[in-house]
C-alpha cells in the first residue's frame, strides 16, 4: 500500500469513529484513543521530561478533543488536530511554569562546532552504561532548546510531521517552521559533537 | 587538552550548503539544486562530514526508546473520560461540552493518581 493510499485509509477510519462518537459510543472515542494516546504522551514526556506532567497533558489533550469533536470539520487531519492540542498545552505548561530551567537562546551555527568525524558518533554497542549515557545526553540536549524550537524538531524529527502539519499545529508560518527545525537540528548536532569530541579525548 | 576547533569551509558554496541543510535533507529541494550540492559535497569533505553528523544527530534522536503509557495512567484516562461522558450523554447529540465540574473532577484525579503513584 502506499504511503497516500494508507493516509487514505487511516482518514477515512477516523472520519468514521469521529461519527461514532458523535452518535455517542465511547468504545470509538476509546479506539481513537488507543492510536494516540502512546504518541501524545511521550511527545509530552519529551517536551517537559516529567512523567506527571506528561500524564497531565495527556488528559487535558483528550477531555478536549473530546469536548471539541463537535468543532472538528475533518479539513485538519485529525493526527494534526490533537498533535495541536497537545503541543498547546505543553506549550502553556512550559511558559506558565516560572521556575522551570530556562532554556538556552540558540547560538551562530559555527559558534561551537568541533573537529569530529562522524564516524565517532556512537557508543560502543557492549557497552551498555554508554548508551544510557548517550541517551541522558540527548535528553539533555533537547531539553535546552527553546520550547518552539523544542516543538518543531519533535514533530518533524521524531513524530515525522510536514512542515505544513506543523505550521498549523503550532499557529506558525511555514517558513518560521523550517527556520526553528534546521536551527534546532544545527544546535543538537552541535552539543552531540561537543559530547562525542569529550568522549574522545577521554579514552 | 583542548579539542581544535572544526575546520569551517567558508566558500560561497559552503555557506550555500549551510543554507539549504534542511531542505536538502528533507528532499526538498528542486531536483537541480540537490545535485549541485551533492556535487560540491562529493567534492567538499568538511561540508560532507558536516551533513552526515546533521543526519546521525536526527537517527539517533529517531533511534530513542518509545515509553509506553503506564497502566495506572491509561486506566485513569479511561476512567477520567468515561466520568465525562457519562455525565454529558444527552449533550454529546448535540453539543458537547461537559463543563467546569467534570474539568475540576478531572484534575482532581490527577492528583489522586500522582498521590497513589508517589505512595506505591
Amino acid at each position: 500500500m502506499t504511503q497516500a493510499t494508507e493516509a487514505t485509509v487511516v482518514q477515512r477510519e477516523e472520519r468514521k469513529l469521529v461519527e461514532g462518537c458523535r452518535r455517542g459510543d465511547f468504545d470509538c472515542f476509546e479506539r481513537l484513543m488507543a492510536r494516540y494516546e502512546k504518541k501524545i504522551y511521550n511527545l509530552a514526556l519529551r517536551m517537559l521530561r516529567d512523567p506527571d506532567d506528561a500524564h497531565e497533558i495527556l488528559q487535558e489533550t483528550f477531555l478536549k478533543v473530546y469536548d471539541n469533536l463537535e468543532k472538528f470539520r475533518g479539513e485538519a487531519q485529525m493526527s494534526t488536530w490533537i498533535y495541536r492540542i497537545a503541543m498547546n498545552e505543553a506549550l502553556m505548561r512550559i511558559r506558565k511554569d516560572k521556575h522551570r530551567p530556562r532554556s538556552l537562546e540558540i547560538v551562530d551555527e559555527d559558534g561551537e562546532r568541533r573537529e569530529i568525524d562522524v564516524a565517532d558518533w556512537k557508543p560502543r554497542p557492549v557497552d551498555r552504561a554508554l548508551t544510557k549515557e548517550l541517551g541522558g545526553e540527548l535528553d539533555r540536549a533537547v531539553a535546552l532548546l527553546p520550547e518552539d524550537y523544542r516543538g518543531a524538531f519533535l514533530l518533524r524529527d521524531i513524530e515525522g510531521l510536514s512542515n505544513e502539519q506543523i505550521a498549523k499545529a503550532m499557529k506558525l508560518s511555514v517558513p518560521a517552521v523550517k527556520s526553528r527545525i534546521h536551527r534546532a537540528r544545527v544546535f543538537l548536532r552541535n552539543e552531540l559533537a561537543t559530547y562525542f569530541a569529550k568522549g574522545r579525548r577521554d579514552n | 587538552m583542548t579539542t581544535k576547533r572544526e575546520k569551517i569551509c567558508n566558500t560561497p558554496e559552503c555557506r550555500r550548503m549551510r543554507a539549504l541543510l534542511s531542505d536538502f535533507i528533507d528532499h526538498a529541494l528542486h531536483w537541480r539544486t540537490a545535485r549541485s550540492l551533492e556535487a560540491h559535497l562529493a567534492a567538499c569533505p568538511p561540508c560532507r562530514c558536516y551533513v552526515a553528523t546533521i543526519e546521525r544527530t536526527i537517527v539517533l534522536y529517531r533511534e530513542r526508546p518509545v515509553v509506553d503509557v503506564p497502566l495506572a495512567v491509561r486506566g485513569h484516562l479511561r476512567e477520567v473520560l468515561r466520568e465525562r461522558h457519562e455525565s454529558a450523554p444527552k449533550k454529546r447529540a448535540g453539543r458537547c461540552c461537559a463543563g467546569k465540574e467534570t474539568m475540576r473532577r478531572a484534575t482532581a484525579g490527577v492528583a489522586k493518581t500522582k498521590k497513589l503513584a508517589g505512595k506505591a
